[in-house]
């Protein structure tokens, strides 16, 4: 008794035209986002440092670590990890490890979620790891976090050519001008 | 237009009262549902907010490496806690004191005077400066402690299991085979650490002869960020260090208790499914007895809907008074209560967000209640019901 008017025409054609209007405001709300042209997540900003071949003559990080001379001209292989989280938030520097360390996920049985901090070989570990600084011309690190700046991510083997810097208590790292990122 | 002749209000009211005594037992039955969901989410709600109180945005955590999940295994030389002020700039300083506060962390069985039991509690050797570092802790009774004495967080007793009285400022505790005194309490804005009993450092590296700490606990300057320390502490392979803000700390122990909460809402589920069983219950019983009466009111002009909406107002009265009753009981009985939680203690918080969830339970039980009695008994054609007595 209530709804006989509801089937009417009239009233029938507004229903109508507001779910048209409410419809289109929805769709141009959802399209209304950023006005910052959409950026493909997997292209690095930082293209300049990367390297297309993978030098000739690298040598691992466990041998350049008992080896390094401060300030010479090294190329190091490794893999990217040694910590939980092997990289430094807002910079381009990171953790690399010797290669002929096994990470927990490439070992029978083993599901670790994080298996790049070689909880495994944690005695060895801290021979087997070293800093990496990407640098730019100026020498000063790129003050980018690696993972945007390289495209590059946890276990990735990457080839680094820079300089070894080697501070009095013998604190090691890299300061890396270009970088080779095995895919 | 639409035209619905409603039901008086004092309908549904009176008819709450035509059987008391059903009526009195669903609304004990809804109450008692309502508190036990509210007691749960209080649980969670006081879990959760206590990991967040524990937490200081500003405040970093210097530990061995790999041991952030278990600080009482952690072990780095005493001499960091030099190291790092003197290598970096990063670290707060005022007068020339750095914010920085050395701690030695244990968990060990502890008994007081009053009784030989032992329970497990925890420990943690301080200096002075932790109170800089650590700005909620404030001292609320007593003294610093001296030499073989020691403060009590508000909730140590809880996590001991022992009554407030057995460590009050003046007893003794007894645990690493020696006695320490009670100097004073302290508080901490409801973080975990009031669940603990904080001595001198020295006296604790004494009595465990080591020399050694579990972690430093310091401040960054406000110009400096986390990066450059995080740096430090993994460019050096030797020193074993590894650094978290404190934040990121607790939300890693916090993820542990998702289980804990997981199951937590499981129980509020399966304890509202047992209250709205209860409600359907007798919204079946009061609505099948009167049938008759039902097919009347329609007889004498009242839509399928009016009685629809009395049937609801009957289960929304019981159950949101029953909601109400509970809320009050949860406030003044259960929040702020104390639970002994595996290596801590935390209040239990009866919120908005708890009473907000049971009040929503509550409207949700009356709905579920009473709407599937109604559509039964309304399904039934008019003549029917009429014939029946």
């Amino acid at each position: 008794m209530f709804i006989k008017k509801m089937n009417s025409k009239p009233a029938s054609r507004i229903s109508l035209a507001t779910s048209i209007i409410m419809c289109v405001t929805i769709i141009g709300l959802t399209g209304c986002g950023s006005s910052e042209t959409p950026t493909d997540p997997q292209t690095p900003s930082g293209v300049q440092y990367i390297l297309t071949a993978e030098p000739a003559e690298a040598i691992n990080v466990g041998e350049f670590r008992e080896s390094a001379v401060n300030g010479e001209d090294v190329v190091v292989i490794g893999r990217i990890g040694g910590d939980a989280n092997p990289w430094i938030d807002g910079t381009a520097a990171f953790l690399i490890t010797d290669t002929s360390l096994v990470p927990c996920n490439e070992r029978p049985g083993d599901n670790c979620k994080i298996p790049w901090d070689y909880c495994c070989d944690r005695n060895t570990l801290k021979d087997m790891k070293v800093m990496v600084k990407i640098v730019d011309d100026s020498g000063g690190v790129v003050p980018v976090d690696a993972k945007m700046l390289l495209g590059v991510e946890e276990l990735q083997y990457v080839t680094v050519t820079g300089r070894t810097e080697k501070d009095e208590d013998g604190t090691l790292r890299i300061l890396a001008s270009k970088i080779h990122i095995r895919p | 237009m639409l035209r619905l002749k409603l039901l008086p209000w004092e309908y549904g009211v009176r008819n709450l009262f035509r059987r008391p005594l059903r009526s009195g037992l669903t609304f004990c039955a809804l109450a008692t549902v309502l508190l036990l969901v509210m007691i749960v989410i209080g649980f969670v709600r006081g879990l959760e907010t206590s990991m967040q109180a524990s937490g200081d945005p500003d405040v970093i955590l210097v530990y061995s490496l790999g041991m952030g999940e278990n600080l009482e295994y952690s072990s780095i030389s005493a001499s960091t806690a030099d190291l790092l002020p003197a290598s970096l700039g990063v670290i707060k300083q005022r007068y020339g004191n750095a914010y920085v506060s050395a701690e030695l962390y244990l968990a060990t069985r502890i008994a007081t005077t009053a009784s030989s039991e032992t329970t497990t509690g925890l420990v943690r050797g301080v200096t002075p400066s932790v109170l800089p570092v650590r700005g909620k802790v404030e001292l609320v009774e007593g003294d610093w402690p001296g030499p073989g004495e020691l403060i009590v967080g508000r909730l140590a007793a809880t996590n001991l299991g022992r009554d407030i009285e057995e460590l009050a400022v003046g007893r003794d505790v007894i645990f690493e085979g020696r006695k320490w005194r009670i100097s004073g309490r302290f508080v901490a804005g409801g973080a975990i650490h009031e669940a603990e009993l904080w001595c001198r450092l020295p006296d604790l590296q004494e009595t465990l002869k080591r020399q050694d700490l579990s972690l430093l606990a310091l401040k960054l300057s406000p110009s400096n960020s986390f990066a450059q320390l995080d740096m430090f502490c993994k460019e050096r392979n030797k020193l074993e260090l590894q650094a978290s803000r404190e934040t990121a700390y607790y939300a890693t122990l916090s993820a542990h208790y998702r289980p804990v909460r997981i199951v937590a809402w499981l129980v509020v589920c399966l304890i509202a499914s047992a209250g709205c069983f209860a409600a359907m219950n007798t919204m079946f019983a009061s609505v099948i007895s009167r049938t008759s009466e039902l097919a009347t009111l329609q007889t004498i002009g009242f839509g399928r809907g009016a009685i629809l909406l009395s049937v609801l107002q009957e289960a929304m009265l019981l159950s949101m008074t029953a909601t109400v009753t509970a809320s009050l009981v949860a406030i003044l009985f259960i929040d702020g209560m104390a639970m002994r939680f595996t290596m801590g203690a935390f209040p239990m918080q009866i919120d908005g967000t708890t009473l907000l969830v049971g009040c929503g339970i509550g409207f949700l039980l009356s709905l579920f209640g009473a709407l599937p009695p109604s559509f039964r008994a309304l399904r039934k054609p008019v003549i029917e019901g009429l014939r029946e007595t």
